[in-house]
């Protein structure tokens, strides 16, 4: 047995006067508090979490949008300075090619957002947690998982929306004064369609919450993000199938026969042609091909009379309905989102530690 | 904390509980009872159950059948939830943040956060508060894990295999801290260990599981007065036959030698040496014998409990 | 203020109750004079952060101490000292302890061991004292009846 004072009891000096330690950290979170927006409760804990990726998404959006702005200025310098519009860009030549360049770069790059976000914030913003085990860590405290889910759920969203959105403002903008030059960009192209309105938006965050929910259901952080990735690059692929299906086709036919120069049918500028046919004098579509073996253009004439073909017609989606069909297309989108969200909560009442 | 230690308030009950993975049962039929303000070693061979049995009441698993309730309250309700803590065994953090922000998330997520407690934990261990957890040695993470825990202020702190990778001097130390803190708030705690010599002096409750049921709980005294350590000489082949009328948990023949642990069911009386087991040798012989009926002291029995047993009567 | 108190010295191989342990320590600290009355003995909070023995051991081994007249609880401040155990008979001064010296030196001068001496004084104490307490060597046949 031994003596001692309570002056050399370490349990009597913790339990004493705050020391410096203590005052230290209390004075590092006043100041930070008072430089930062002030974040609490489990805002704060998720964007502390994530803040590097969220930072870097965001960071990546600005400089994209600074390169846009100054991209468009670039254009519209060059289209005043060749007296654009009233001035056609017909035979403005290779001079005009960079620009048409610019778009295509920054187009591509804007359409590999949703993979990459999907495979880089969404599979491993749940995963990661399940796999390290930080999922039990935050469970264990006094708030819901439910919460936290709609959390973490709500602050990405937030940041996929912010800047897929402000990205797509942006580069509509610039794309808005060659809008309708289809040597520019095709309105129906994947470079001009996905990449403006709320698509790009919409097709982000349903490749980012599947890439949440496929994270949620593996609980494996790395096999997440390579099922995201063909989740993701599968949901291109059925969405670049269907954009022609979003709008209602409009069908113009001809009655000057299809032998002569002037019996193609006039489409409005920026029309995208989805069918050409001929039309015979009964109303029925044959198909383009027909007579096309015929040797000699008498004995097509004859061909084509004998199958009463009269005129041409065509289907097109005219430039007008892009607008409506992105939003179409966007609401189908948010729909599938809502109905993943709707999952992951029901599947993460039970499972999300 | 005298008076509400013994006043006996369930701090949590098991009913029937029961977990089947896909490999088997890994809890069957689990009922006990943990009055308020035990320091409660939850023993058992490894894969008996206890980390699933913890993982139950800390609602991070939803049992087959049976139910547990905490305070009264189901776990994964947001009053249960409040007052209890939970230690997994991985201690898991957030390997990025520092200890700071570690502390901070405590604060954040809780309401009856008490700042001042954690900070004195990290600080009597010298970890500092800016340092990344990522680079902190096993017994500081589990330091801050234990700090997080008891920052929370529960009433009911459910620790799985807390110094299982920590050295003797910080065992020592986290393990004073521990009861320490219990003994200030009157926490109930619920602690798993397959090391035994971790329990002795430590904890004064008990529930030992084994094979996925409840081999043996209750206050320890109550369980060490009636259970008695027999030596003597040996009969034939095994145990004197006077020995035939107490309930018999374990016995081993050595030489000419007998050693049995026994619950007396009266006198025990013979030319043989008795003695009070110590806690060690009570739980080994129940780990060592699955076959040996189980004995759960009226402290530890749940209400409508299928298969109570009072001290010192036959067990089927 | 500086406040003297004991720190317990818990021998987990021992064999003989952590409380028991505490007991018998704090009895041999009255009987040094190491605690006077009016001490205040370590909270049970204490002993748990220096020992590591469950909070409920402390305060039984205390309830024990104050059954026996030695202590006593004054709620919200702690456990105090009542009363001593050091008598004048009990000091390396006393001419009991005189006698003792001299009967060690003609048991060493006789030829006995450490062991050999040990032996015959812990007979003559169990002759002496029968229905001793446990206070000297501890016992590892106590059973603890739980309160």
């Amino acid at each position: 047995m031994s003596t001692f004072t309570s002056a050399s009891n370490p349990a009597g000096t913790t339990t004493g006067t705050p020391t410096d330690g203590k005052n230290g950290t209390m004075n590092a979170t006043t100041t930070e508090a008072t430089r930062r927006p002030h974040l609490s409760g489990m805002t704060w804990l998720v964007w502390r979490q994530h803040r590097a990726g969220f930072w870097s998404i965001l960071a990546a959006a600005a400089l994209s949008v600074a390169w846009m702005v100054y991209q468009r200025g670039q254009l519209t310098d060059f289209l005043t300075g060749h007296g654009y519009p009233a001035k056609n860009l017909d035979e403005v030549g290779s001079a005009f090619q960079q620009y048409v360049d610019a778009f295509s770069f920054v187009a591509l790059g804007l359409g590999v957002i949703p993979i990459l976000l999907g495979v880089f914030l969404g599979a491993p913003l749940l995963a990661g947690d399940l796999e390290n085990g930080t999922a039990k860590l935050v469970a264990a405290q006094s708030m819901s998982r439910t919460r936290w889910l709609a959390t973490k759920l709500a602050l990405a969203g937030l940041v996929v929306v912010v800047s897929t959105g402000v990205l797509s403002a942006v580069f509509g903008w610039w794309w808005n004064p060659v809008k309708s030059e289809v040597t520019v960009m095709d309105w129906m192209s994947s470079q001009a369609f996905n990449n403006t309105g709320p698509v790009p938006v919409a097709l982000t965050l349903l490749s980012v919450f599947g890439g949440v929910a496929i994270g949620v259901v593996l609980r494996r952080t790395l096999m997440a993000m390579v099922v995201t990735f063909g989740f993701t690059v599968a949901l291109q692929v059925v969405w670049s199938y269907s954009i022609e299906s979003l709008g209602n086709a409009v069908t113009v036919t001809t009655n000057k026969g299809v032998m002569g120069e002037n019996g193609s049918p006039s489409l409005p500028r920026g029309a995208y042609e989805i069918d050409y046919s001929f039309v015979t004098g009964s109303g029925d579509l044959v198909g383009f091909g027909t007579c096309s073996g015929s040797q000699t253009d008498a004995a097509r004439q004859v061909c084509l009379d004998k199958a009463d073909v009269v005129g041409y017609a065509v289907e097109y989606l005219p430039m007008s309905q892009m607008h409506g069909m992105q939003w179409f297309g966007a609401s189908i989108l948010f729909a599938v989102t809502a109905g993943v969200v709707a999952f992951l909560f029901f599947w993460g009442r039970k499972r999300l530690v | 904390m005298s008076d509400g230690m013994y006043a006996g308030k369930p701090a949590l009950e098991a009913y029937g509980l029961g977990m089947r993975y896909r490999r088997g049962w890994a809890l069957r039929d689990c009922s006990f009872r943990l009055p308020a303000g035990r320091i409660c070693g939850l023993v058992g061979p490894n894969g008996a159950g206890k980390t699933t049995l913890l993982n139950i009441a800390a609602h991070v698993l939803e049992p087959t059948n049976g139910s547990i309730s905490l305070f009264g309250e189901a776990p994964g309700s947001a009053e249960s939830g409040r007052r209890t803590a939970f230690l997994a065994q991985e201690k898991p953090l957030f390997r990025r943040f520092t200890v700071a922000e570690t502390l901070r998330l405590g604060r954040e997520l809780n309401p009856g956060w008490d700042q001042r407690a954690a900070e004195d934990i990290i600080r009597a261990g010298n970890v500092p508060f800016e340092a990344k957890i990522s680079t902190l040695s096993g017994g500081q993470r589990t330091r801050v894990a234990i700090a997080l825990a008891f920052g929370k202020r529960p009433e009911l702190l459910l620790l799985d295999e807390p110094m299982s990778d920590l050295d003797p001097v910080v065992r020592h130390e986290i393990m004073g801290i521990l009861l320490a803190e219990a003994a200030e708030h009157g926490t109930t705690v619920l602690m798993s260990t397959h090391v035994l010599a971790e329990l002795e002096n430590v904890c004064d409750y008990l529930v030992v599981v084994s094979g996925g049921g409840v081999r043996l709980a209750g206050d320890v005294d109550e369980l060490m007065s009636v259970h008695t350590m027999v030596t003597g000489v040996r009969e034939g082949d095994g145990l004197p036959v006077a020995l035939g009328h107490h309930t018999l948990v374990e016995s081993r023949i050595s030489g000419r030698q007998f050693t049995a642990l026994i619950r007396p069911e009266g006198p025990v009386t013979g030319p043989w040496e008795t003695d009070t087991p110590n806690m060690e040798e009570l739980l080994l012989a129940y780990l060592r014998s699955p076959d040996a009926p189980p004995l759960v002291t009226p402290t530890a029995q749940v209400h409508g409990q299928g298969q109570a047993f009072g001290i010192g009567t036959v067990a089927a | 203020m500086v406040v003297v108190i004991v720190e317990y010295r818990i021998d987990r191989r021992s064999g003989v109750p952590a409380f028991q342990q505490i007991v018998q320590q704090t009895k041999q600290a009255l009987r040094l004079g190491v605690l006077v009355p009016g001490d205040r003995l370590p909270t049970a909070k204490e002993v748990a952060e220096t020992t590591a023995v469950n909070p409920n051991t402390t305060l039984k081994a205390y309830r024990e101490l104050e059954r026996e007249g030695l202590v006593e609880p004054r709620p919200g401040q702690g456990t105090f000292v009542r009363r001593t155990l050091g008598r004048p008979e009990t000091g390396t001064d006393s001419p009991l302890y005189a006698e003792l010296a001299a009967w060690m030196s003609k048991a060493a001068g006789a030829g006995l061991e450490q062991e050999d001496v040990a032996a015959l004084v812990a007979s003559a104490m169990e002759k002496q004292y029968a229905a001793g307490t446990t206070a000297a060597t501890g016992s590892t046949t106590t059973r603890s009846t739980g309160e």
